[in-house]
């Protein structure tokens, strides 16, 4: 098992010494789900990367903070109260909006509707993941949309 | 001549009412009346054909024994057809017969009624005596009185099939005795040529008819081969009376003298004709007296493909009621059926105006009936009140059982023809086989539908395991990651410094639960392929070695506690398009199952191949081996080698029935090598 976890703490790195170029260039990330211990867990996971952690419990209150502030990542659960996850895509979309997202999610997925709301495929983690593989993909997101 | 067909006719037609119903007195006093115009019919041939006194004074005393029974029989006969009980009309039945009694009696030891023959027109002829006067007068006045209460029963009665018998009775009796009179006038004295027995042979054929037609006396289709036979027998006769009469005097005069030429002509004449005349005499036959069989073939054939088309029998028993309806024209009609919820015989269909919705119980009388007796009720026929309470609330002239195998499916109800004719024998005959067929239907269908609600139930049953499968391993999931994004946590130290021992524990807790991971994975996927799911959500151009050699990092820690080596033969990179996540289990799966079944201190071998069109990949372990009969078994869910082992080899069983359903979902196949007690050697090839 250390093995798995062996090649992402080299890649850790990186990232961290680009922090300390620029502080103000803080890693702002979402995190959706309406499952509070999930969501501290992954803040907690996320907040030791040295992200900027902001956290909402369903897609009414994750819209509102997507369009209120700047994010650089958003990971979405697709099953939630009042707006789901699909929801929160079609109004991203709707709204030229491109922040990337990570679906994480415990059920099987509609591929159509995702792709519909403009979501690649394999930003798609499903429940239960290796804490590695998901830092992993965040992180691979972010240097793409950072350049 | 016609003496001889009068007492063939007849005796044949009184012994096949006889036969059919020898126990109802209809048909014996039936057969009595016809016994009694063969007697007569016999005397007066015999009369006939006398060529002296004595010889003819014999055949008298034939003719007298049949001629006083005639009236009295009829009467009789009469009496019961018209189900007339009045006392009054029973002691003129005793009467009758006493009457006849007596005549028989003062003939035969006075000669009372008929002294002496005398010969007259070549033949000789009965003298009347002086009871003749009486006798004859006896003699037409019960014939016209039984004459008049056929007339009235004609008149009174409802049913067509009844009118119908009268009339024909009435009207062949009533042409007989207006035959019979020169035969009286003769007897009493005055010349006149007789035509008794020829009017005689017109009742035969109106009795013949309303028994064919009218259904009289319950004679079916053996009455239509007796009619043919009688009437080709009258044809062969005259065709020999013909030779006899003319040819033969004809040859004579030719000739000058007597010979048998002429009969040998006749009678090869008649073999010739026979075939030829007997089939025209059938098609004529069938022409007056069964008339429509030739339509039925066409219905029949209709109805049967109107079954074959559906299962429905919603659609396709009101097809079979219109397409009856449409040859019959009947006034109302309906189909009831079993219906096993309720315990009730239910309408299922129906047509006509003023049918309501009537249903049946299981023990109803008529249903009772229907069972026991396994065949038509016809509403002429029935006395019964119960049968005829339940006949009028079905609106049913005639009622026909669906009885398939003793288990009474249904019943066919059919009111009175617009027309008001009956139904004929055929009719009933053929109605009677559109309901075989029926039956066959009906029972068809409720097996097919009995087989169908099975298999649903048992989709269902298999839908609800999946759904529950997929529903646990949901919730299994949100806990499961929480508790392995804890212990990363934890290993990595994010929520503070640990010590060893917390690290070892830590470590194997995290293997266990990755464990749990794996499980969880492969039971939903299990229930995603029983619900016909695909699996594998989309393709992308991967490296199949990159994928074996993260397997192998990712599962190193089992096979070196097992001090397991793993020889790989690799070359530099093999791109192919497929799910990485799916290879990945391929072989995680593979290589789980060859470190679970090696040896300790064993050896696995990867080997991957490039071939032009696809990679085949070798996973060869040094372990328990398979045997030969087991080795497509292996492949099956849950499926284990020895069960008695599984507690040495833990796992589920699911691995390589995933491994093969994922390889086959991609278009690759798996198989394997194995010898027991060397090792198994399985190989896989994927399409590039």
């Amino acid at each position: 098992m250390k093995s798995n976890y062996s090649p992402q703490r080299s890649q850790n790195s990186l990232p961290q010494r680009s922090l300390k170029i620029n502080k103000k260039e803080m890693k702002n990330i979402l995190i959706v789900d309406d499952d509070e211990v999930i969501v501290f867990l992954l803040k907690e996971l996320f907040e030791s990367e040295g992200f900027f952690v902001k956290t909402a419990f369903d897609g009414e209150d994750a819209l509102k903070k997507i369009y209120e502030n700047g994010l650089d990542i958003i990971l979405l659960d697709i099953r939630m109260p009042k707006v789901n996850g699909y929801d929160v895509c079609q109004d991203l979309k709707e709204h030229k909006n491109n922040t990337p997202i990570i679906i994480i999610t415990a059920h099987s997925i509609d591929e159509a509707k995702l792709r519909l709301c403009g979501i690649d495929i394999k930003n798609y983690i499903e429940k239960p993941f290796n804490p590695s593989d998901l830092i992993n993909k965040v992180k691979a997101l972010y240097q793409n949309k950072n350049g | 001549m016609s003496f001889l067909c009068v007492v063939i006719l007849n005796l044949s037609i009184a012994i096949f009412v006889l036969y059919k119903n020898p126990f109802k007195n209809l048909n014996r006093v039936f057969f009595l009346f016809g016994l009694s115009i063969a007697t007569w019919g016999l005397g007066g041939f015999l009369l006939a054909i006398s060529q002296d006194r004595l010889y003819a004074l014999r055949s008298l005393f034939v003719l007298n024994l049949g001629q006083v029974f005639i009236y009295s029989t009829f009467y009789h006969f009469v009496l019961l057809l018209t189900k007339i009980q009045r006392k009054f009309n029973k002691i003129l039945l005793y009467l009758s017969y006493i009457s006849s009694f007596v005549f028989l009696f003062v003939d035969r030891l006075f000669g009372l009624v008929n002294k002496d023959v005398i010969k007259i027109f070549d033949f000789y002829y009965p003298v009347g005596g002086i009871f003749a006067y009486p006798f004859t007068l006896v003699f037409i006045s019960f014939i016209i009185y039984s004459l008049y209460l056929l007339y009235k029963a004609y008149k009174y009665t409802r049913s067509y099939l009844e009118k119908n018998r009268y009339l024909f009775i009435f009207l062949g009796m009533g042409l007989a005795l207006l035959g019979a009179i020169p035969n009286f006038l003769l007897v009493l004295g005055i010349n006149i040529y007789p035509s008794a027995h020829i009017c005689s042979l017109i009742l035969n054929f109106t009795l013949g008819y309303s028994i064919v037609k009218h259904q009289l006396m319950d004679i079916k289709i053996i009455l239509r081969r007796g009619l043919i036979y009688t009437i080709l027998t009258l044809f062969i006769t005259l065709i020999w009376l013909i030779n006899i009469l003319f040819i033969e005097k004809i040859f004579r005069y030719l000739i000058g003298y007597e010979t048998f030429l002429s009969s040998i002509i006749t009678i090869s004449v008649i073999i010739f004709l026979y075939i030829p005349l007997r089939d025209g005499i059938q098609y004529i036959v069938d022409r007056f007296f069964f008339k429509g069989t030739y339509i039925k073939e066409k219905i029949y054939e209709r109805i049967t493909t109107e079954i074959a088309k559906t299962m429905e029998k919603d659609i396709f028993l009101p097809k079979i009621l219109d397409t009856i309806n449409e040859k019959f024209h009947i006034k109302n009609g309906l189909i009831m059926l079993f219906e096993e919820k309720e315990n009730l015989y239910k309408t299922i269909c129906y047509f006509g105006r003023d049918v309501l919705n009537p249903y049946f119980k299981e023990d109803d009388k008529i249903i009772l009936w229907l069972k026991e007796n396994k065949r038509e009720i016809l509403r002429e026929e029935t006395e019964d009140k119960g049968l005829l309470e339940a006949l009028l609330k079905i609106k049913g002239a005639l009622v026909i059982p669906l009885i398939f195998e003793n288990e009474m499916l249904g019943l066919l109800s059919f009111d009175e023809k617009l027309s008001g004719l009956p139904y004929n024998y055929n009719e009933i005959g053929f109605l009677n086989s559109i309901s075989k067929e029926l039956s066959l239907a009906i029972n068809n269908l409720k097996l097919y539908n009995s087989l169908k609600k099975r298999t649903i139930e048992l989709e269902e049953a298999n839908r609800a395991k999946s759904d529950f499968l997929s529903l646990i391993s949901h919730e299994f999931r949100t806990p499961l990651t929480v508790i392995i994004g804890y212990l990363y946590l934890f290993r990595e130290k994010k929520l503070g410094e640990i010590n060893e021992k917390q690290r070892e524990g830590l470590k194997i807790m995290d293997e266990k639960a990755n464990r749990l991971k794996v499980l969880i994975n492969d039971l939903l996927n299990l229930a995603m392929l029983e619900k016909g799911k695909k699996i594998i959500r989309h393709k992308e151009k991967i490296d199949i070695i990159k994928a074996l050699n993260e397997t192998i990092e990712y599962m190193s820690t089992l096979a070196s506690n097992k001090n397991i080596e793993i020889i790989k033969t690799l070359p530099q990179n093999v791109i192919i398009n497929s799910n990485y996540d799916m290879i990945k289990k391929v072989f995680a799966n593979l290589l789980d199952n060859a470190i679970k079944f090696n040896v300790n201190g064993g050896k696995i071998m990867f080997k991957i191949e490039d071939k032009e069109n696809f990679v085949e990949c070798s996973i060869k372990d040094t372990g328990i081996g398979i045997e030969i009969s087991q080795k497509e078994k292996i492949f099956e869910r849950f499926y284990q080698i020895d069960s008695s082992e599984r507690r040495i080899y833990e796992g589920t069983g699911l691995g390589l029935s995933i491994v093969k359903e994922i390889l086959e979902e991609i278009g690759g196949k798996i198989w394997v090598l194995s010898e027991l007690g060397v090792g198994s050697e399985f190989i896989f090839s994927i399409p590039k």
